[in-house]
């Protein structure tokens, strides 16, 4: 939409003594109007940042959340990158990020630097993925999903019994924390401005690769792969590299995970979890960068504040993503986007009103036309 | 030696019980193309329901017969709601049944509690003999669970390929439309098929209570069992599900009997053997 | 048999190999023989029908053309380079573009991202991930020209799933003339239009250029006059004749098949003309 400036005036006669012709009026307000509506998502954006910024300063319980928050929005939006995009949903997330968290953790307990093992847990997370992603693409749809649930139960199961290496049940804890020159992440408030920085970087990349002629490929792929390998296209190496950035952010995220939570145990990668991925992905909007954050973020209030009043919290949950898949399939940022569609749609009436209107003949005293009355 | 035809037993033991969990699972797929996640649940409720059954009424063959017809009932309700309103699309079935995992296993702990419940066995059932020509002692009701699976099996068999309700079946996993057009009722095989899978599900979990237990996560358990069967036998194959069930159940046996450290992921295995050689499964159909 | 003397100029005196040929192809599906001995060759630049009634085999021929399916014997040669061989991707990469009789664009993206994923497919650019694809210039601006050039340029916005069913023709139509063909195999363009929507694509199809060899499936005798210069006609999977349009609207077998004027004396065909060796 672009401002196409005052709508014609000329001519368009007024009854004596009325001073300024309505339409440029009409104009100037549909400019107006226009600009605040393309404005809208920065300005809701910028508001994001600062109100997370803001929450995050002070060492409290709504810190803690927002940064669990965080981490989690960081795999979600991941998750949806392949799930959403590229049509592959994975129920094997919350393995991958365990992998992340599991792999600093066993680090350091072989004495590795807080740095050397973030660079290990990275290392094996992203080995893992491009040895994975040979099997993973060779199945789609149903088949995938199955795969990838069959991969975080195993996984899953790795932590709980390899007690040698995960120490079973109890699970890791992690005491040291990397600092890089005056950055301490042992401290409490750089640790969270830390997961927000990445969080912003993760998101941004996120953006950028769905918005660039890879990302529209890998829509090509969930629209119609057939016909995309028809143009030329190697499908399976797009989905190949759509599952390994995948499978390394929510590592990312579990690097993360454990540097928060100091300690990491199979229930962070137990079934339950695996789904919850999928559920804050769906409840937040397929198919958007900001939806599954939007989800993350519902998902863990729920956990930490739903079950505290409702018991059966989770019995909640999953009534809601019944209901959503039923009524509201695009999710929440589905019901954001529908919200901005009226607006865009009459503004698009509006300007289609602004352009059609011809200047009436100047000898005219008819009074100012205001267009078809609906 | 007695050790490892021991084990073998185990596995077949446990082969049976994934057998019925995993053929429903997979005619379901087959004929309805419905992905439903929750069926491992459905094992796990079935199971607590027939537990609760025979503490009652002290009859393990009612509370068997109870589980299961409480889950075909449940399969019946399950199909004609939930699956109908959300008619074809198999990613919106698979996540509505991913959801219901959520209300299904929270139902089950607030009813049944987090411990762990065994169900016990009847009688002679609940003995064990010896084995003829190896002279080994084995219990009488994993050989009653064996035997029940492969009766079971066979009868399943018959029906689908014996019969003419199995014969529009297998039409119906072939090609949904054309039975349509044959003026068969294919909404009445649907609610038929579903229906018989959970109560499959259900009959299994009563037996799996015996060996297996029933616990919070067993549903995650024996689903993960019935996907990695589907996985190497092929989803939609009946045959698939009984080699697949055969093979799974014994690898983790086998698995967890000799490497106890990674047994979970042994199973893992055959899933991707299968996955780089024929990734539609052994005896699968290639993926349009 | 008849298929070799058609009147159509011989390959080797034209400038160059013919654009698209095939040598006695023959595919046969366990027992069923879909296209019997069929060769063809059809010169740079010309429009080429293939006619023929249901189930002769014009579609499995077009498929064993442009690579969808090997065929059991025979070969087929893209400006006299064999590309029996090659995968269908392949021989896109090669200059030979096709459309779909179901018509597979991509639904819930818009006509012009359908129409820049087309452009991106022959550049390396389509694995770069960091450059938003609307800041390639000169590919959108292409795609979005392409459009507007047959009448899809309002459309630009628009999910494909919204268009009628005339634009999709057209889009689809469209997606293969990105990738720049040098020979194009249309199935059944036309099929399922309304007559406006036929005058329509005719006229897109009149208006590509010159230099582009046109080879295209029609049931309609009437919608290929207005196009194609020669044509062959299959029937059971053989060639019947190849030809000009009016050699073809001449001859005898083509008028028995159409019209079904049957010899009194009960003449039926046992099978194809050709056979499969």
């Amino acid at each position: 939409m672009t401002a196409a400036g005052v709508g014609p005036d000329a001519g368009a006669v007024s009854p004596a003594g009325q001073g300024r012709p309505p339409g440029r009026l009409a104009g100037l307000a549909l400019v107006s109007l226009e600009r605040s509506r393309q404005l809208t998502g920065p300005v809701a954006g910028v508001a994001a940042a600062v109100i997370l910024f803001l929450l995050l300063q002070s060492d409290n319980f709504t810190s803690t959340l927002v940064v669990d928050m965080l981490v989690y929005a960081i795999a979600a939006m991941a998750l949806d990158f392949l799930g959403g995009y590229t049509g592959l949903i994975s129920l094997g997330q919350a393995g991958i990020l365990g992998v992340g968290a599991y792999g600093v953790a066993i680090a350091e307990v072989h004495f590795f630097s807080p740095w050397a093992a973030v660079g290990i847990s990275l290392a094996v997370v992203l080995a893992l993925g491009l040895a994975l992603g040979i099997v993973a693409v060779r199945v789609k749809g149903v088949s995938f999903v199955i795969i990838t649930l069959a991969l975080g139960q195993v996984l899953w199961g790795l932590a709980f019994q390899w007690v040698g290496l995960s120490e079973g049940d109890n699970g890791i804890s992690v005491a040291t924390l990397p600092t890089l020159g005056p950055f301490d992440l042992n401290d409490p408030l750089t640790l969270r401005m830390t997961v927000l920085l990445v969080f912003w970087v993760v998101a941004l990349l996120l953006v950028l690769m769905v918005h660039s002629p890879f990302g529209l490929s890998l829509r090509g792929v969930r629209s119609n792969e057939a016909r995309l390998a028809a143009l030329g296209y190697r499908t399976g190496l797009h989905r190949y590299l759509a599952w390994v950035i995948t499978v390394f952010f929510t590592g990312v995220a579990g690097v993360l995970y454990v540097f928060v939570n100091q300690l990491i145990s199979p229930s962070t990668m137990d079934f339950s979890a695996n789904g919850l991925f999928v559920i804050m992905v769906v409840l937040g909007g397929l198919r958007s960068i900001w939806g599954p954050a939007l989800g993350a973020a519902v998902i863990v209030g729920f956990q930490q504040e739903l079950s505290i009043y409702v018991t059966r919290w989770q019995t909640l949950m999953g009534l809601t993503l019944i209901a959503v898949v039923l009524f509201s399939p695009g999710g929440f940022w589905g019901l954001v986007r529908a919200a901005g569609r009226r607006p865009d749609a009459l503004l698009a009436r509006l300007r289609a009103r602004q352009v059609t209107r011809p200047p009436p003949a100047p000898a005219s005293r008819a009074p100012a036309q205001q267009g078809e009355t609906r | 030696m007695a050790e490892f035809v021991a084990q073998t037993l185990n596995g077949l033991t446990l082969a049976g019980v994934i057998f019925l969990v995993s053929s429903g699972f997979t005619l379901i797929f087959g004929i309805m193309r419905v992905t439903n996640l929750s069926h491992g649940a459905v094992y796990l409720l079935g199971g607590y329901i027939g537990y609760s059954v025979i503490a009652a009424t002290h009859s393990f063959f009612i509370g068997l017969i109870a589980g299961a017809l409480s889950m075909a009932a449940f399969g019946l309700l399950l199909e004609r709601t939930l699956i109908t309103w959300l008619g074809r699309s198999e990613m919106s079935e698979l996540l509505a049944t991913l959801g219901l995992i959520y209300v299904l296993d929270d139902v089950a702990l607030a009813i049944w509690g987090g411990t762990p419940l065994t169900i016990n066995l009847p009688g002679v059932l609940g003995q064990s003999s010896t084995l003829p020509l190896s002279g080994i002692v084995y219990p009488n009701g994993r050989l009653f669970i064996l035997g029940v699976s492969v009766v079971i099996a066979v009868g399943l068999y018959y029906l689908l390929r014996r019969t003419r309700v199995g014969a529009i079946i297998r039409a119906g996993v072939d090609d949904r439309e054309m039975v349509g057009a044959l003026g068969i009722n294919v909404r009445l095989v649907f609610a038929l098929v579903f229906t018989l899978g959970t109560l499959l599900a259900g009959f299994a979990g009563v037996l799996g209570g015996t060996v297996l237990n029933l616990y919070t996560g067993a549903d995650s358990d024996i689903l993960l069992f019935a996907l990695a069967v589907v996985i190497v036998g092929g989803l939609g194959s009946y045959e698939g599900a009984i080699l697949g069930s055969v093979v799974i159940g014994l690898v983790d046996n086998y698995g967890t009997a000799y490497f106890p450290a990674i047994a979970y992921s042994v199973l893992f295995i055959p899933v991707i053997l299968v996955l780089l050689i024929k990734p539609q499964g052994l005896l699968g159909k290639p993926s349009t | 048999m008849t298929a070799a003397q058609a009147p159509a100029p011989d390959a080797g005196s034209a400038a160059g190999p013919p654009a698209l040929s095939a040598e006695h192809l023959c595919r046969r599906f366990r027992g069923v023989t879909a296209v019997a001995d069929v060769s063809l060759r059809i010169p740079a630049g010309t429009r080429f029908g293939i006619i023929g009634p249901n189930g002769a085999g014009k579609t499995t021929l077009f498929n064993l053309l442009s690579g969808e399916l090997r065929p059991t014997t025979g070969t087929v040669a893209l400006f006299g380079r064999d590309i029996t061989r090659l995968r269908s991707y392949r021989r896109v990469a090669l200059g030979l573009g096709r459309t779909f009789q179901i018509t597979r664009v991509f639904s819930d993206l818009t006509v012009l991202e359908n129409l820049t994923l087309a452009q991106h497919g022959l550049s390396r650019t389509k694995l770069s991930p960091l450059r938003p694809w609307r800041s390639y210039g000169a590919m959108t601006t292409e795609a979005a020209e392409l459009a507007g050039s047959f009448g899809l340029a309002g459309r630009l916005a628009t999910p494909a799933a919204e268009l009628s069913h005339g634009e999709v023709r057209e889009l689809e139509v469209l997606l293969a003339l990105a990738l720049k063909p040098r020979v194009l195999l249309l199935d059944e363009p036309a099929a399922g239009l309304s007559p406006a929507e036929r005058v329509s694509i005719m006229a897109l199809l009149r208006s590509l250029p010159d230099d582009l060899t046109l080879v295209m499936i029609e049931h309609d005798i009437d919608v290929l006059r207005g196009v194609v210069d020669s044509a062959a006609v299959l029937h059971l999977g053989a060639l019947v004749i190849q030809g000009s349009m009016r050699d073809i609207q001449q001859d005898d077998r083509v008028r028995e098949l159409y019209l079904g004027r049957a010899a009194p004396g009960g003449r039926r065909r046992a099978g194809p003309e050709g056979s499969c060796s």
